[in-house]
């Protein structure tokens, strides 16, 4: 008897694991989170859930980041190209990268795949 | 007893297999780029890595002066090193081999697009004109380590260096005993050997109309280069029109083949590169023919309607997407 609740236990377990784990790998396509780096460093992870402006200021420009209805963008640079400025606002996939002011966005639970191309 | 003895032990295997032994990883800019770098490995490797491709960046930058292919450029003629040399005789090959739709010597239109400054026109057609007669790798001549360029010609190895990078990058790892890696060099990525747990390596295609976002996946197992070109990656608008940074080497002008991406898939990083260009300016027409023509690639071909067309071998790795499949 008491080996059968040991049974019972020791499945429960397993079967919690399998189902944390998979909460874990899969996870949501949504990331919750939004980090900001510049030149490699962290300098702010951002809650897509509040709407919210953020202004990253570097010695030679800035950016101003927007979160909006769960997705980041940027709204506004320095930069001449302008690039980061065309990318949609995002809540996953890529980063959101600024080369001329080494800005990268990135969203935290996001992976589907090793790298993306392009 | 025994049969809790056997469940504690399966939990501890489980357990045990879900423990990660995951990589180093590090990102830096560099090239104009974001890279990134994955290595199932000691961490001073990766570090070895980023000085590596920095060093390679100085050598073929047209912009940092204490590189050679800037004074190539300047001078009309330089003494190489030997990795420069081997690039160099690499993209004369591979030029000659696309009938000229990947051209080094592409430098003179890509400044007068002001890809190279980021301060982007539109020349006038006279312009380009003037320029073509420059372009063309018959105006590099290479005798071993020394290179000289004739007729005004200019080299720009955009289109091949990163290639080359992640190339020498893999094999530098590869020589240091290390077994799994991954280099993703903007549009670049190239893995070597297959990850520790045994699972296939899986690149999202950037989805043209939405950089950001994977159109479709390649799935495979071991080392493999992969490289896209897209007119979207570099752009300008001007009076309304789209420019992109791929240029054709015959007409001097953004090249318009009807397409909007082209991802090639082989083993030599180098020649992933440049066939990408080239086949992005060759359109998916000849492009195809060209494949047909080749048995060291494959590639996908997205259309500027988003149509994919991938070719055999491509097709066999392609996921999430409809697609055509090209026969030979």
């Amino acid at each position: 008897m008491k080996a059968k609740s040991w049974l019972l236990f020791f499945s429960a377990l397993c079967a919690i694991l399998v189902v944390l784990s998979a909460v874990l790998l899969c996870g949501g396509k949504r990331a919750e989170y939004a980090e900001v780096y510049s030149d490699g460093k962290l300098i702010v992870r951002l809650d897509l859930s509040k709407d919210t402006k953020y202004r990253v200021d570097f010695g030679s420009g800035w950016n101003l980041l927007t979160v909006h209805d769960g997705k980041i963008a940027v709204t506004d640079a320095s930069c001449a190209t302008r690039d980061c400025v065309r990318h949609a606002p995002a809540d996953h996939g890529a980063p959101i990268v600024c080369l001329p002011n080494r800005l990268t966005i990135k969203f935290t639970d996001s992976s589907d795949y090793d790298a993306l191309i392009g | 007893m025994k049969k809790i003895a056997a469940l504690m032990l399966l939990l501890c295997l489980l357990l045990g297999g879900c423990a990660k032994s995951g990589p180093v990883e590090t990102e830096i800019f560099a090239m104009d780029t974001y890279m990134r770098i994955r290595v199932w490995g000691d961490s001073g490797l990766v570090s070895d890595v980023c000085d590596e491709i920095y060093r390679l960046e100085t050598l073929f930058s047209v912009t940092d002066e204490k590189g050679e292919i800037f004074a190539l450029n300047r001078d009309g003629k330089a003494a190489l090193s030997a990795e420069t040399a081997e690039l160099l005789a690499k993209a004369a090959a591979l030029s000659e081999r696309t009938g000229g739709a990947f051209d080094p010597t592409v430098y003179p239109l890509v400044r007068a697009w002001g890809f190279t400054a980021d301060e982007q026109r539109v020349p006038a057609q006279d312009e380009l004109s003037a320029l073509l007669p420059s372009v063309g790798v018959e105006h590099l001549q290479l005798n071993g380590t020394e290179a000289v360029l004739t007729g005004g010609a200019q080299l720009d190895l955009g289109g091949i260096a990163k290639g080359y990078t992640a190339q020498k990058c893999l094999l530098y790892l590869e020589n240091e005993g290390v077994q799994t890696a991954m280099v993703s060099l903007g549009g670049n990525v190239q893995t070597l050997g297959t990850k520790p747990d045994g699972s296939a390596w899986v690149i999202g295609i950037a989805d043209p109309n939405e950089p950001s976002e994977a159109v479709a996946t390649l799935t495979f197992t071991g080392s493999m280069a992969l490289v896209t070109s897209g007119g979207y990656q570099r752009c300008f608008e001007k009076d309304g029109v789209r420019y992109h940074h791929i240029l054709d080497p015959e007409t001097g002008l953004p090249a318009g083949s009807g397409l909007a991406s082209v991802t090639v898939i082989t083993s030599d990083g180098t020649t992933a590169d440049a066939l990408s260009t080239a086949l992005f300016v060759m359109g998916l027409e000849k492009g195809a023919e060209f494949w047909r023509g080749s048995d060291d690639f494959e590639a996908v071909f997205i259309t500027q309607e988003g149509k994919i067309v991938a070719t055999e071998g491509a097709a066999a790795m392609l996921g999430g997407c409809e697609f055509e499949v090209l026969a030979r």
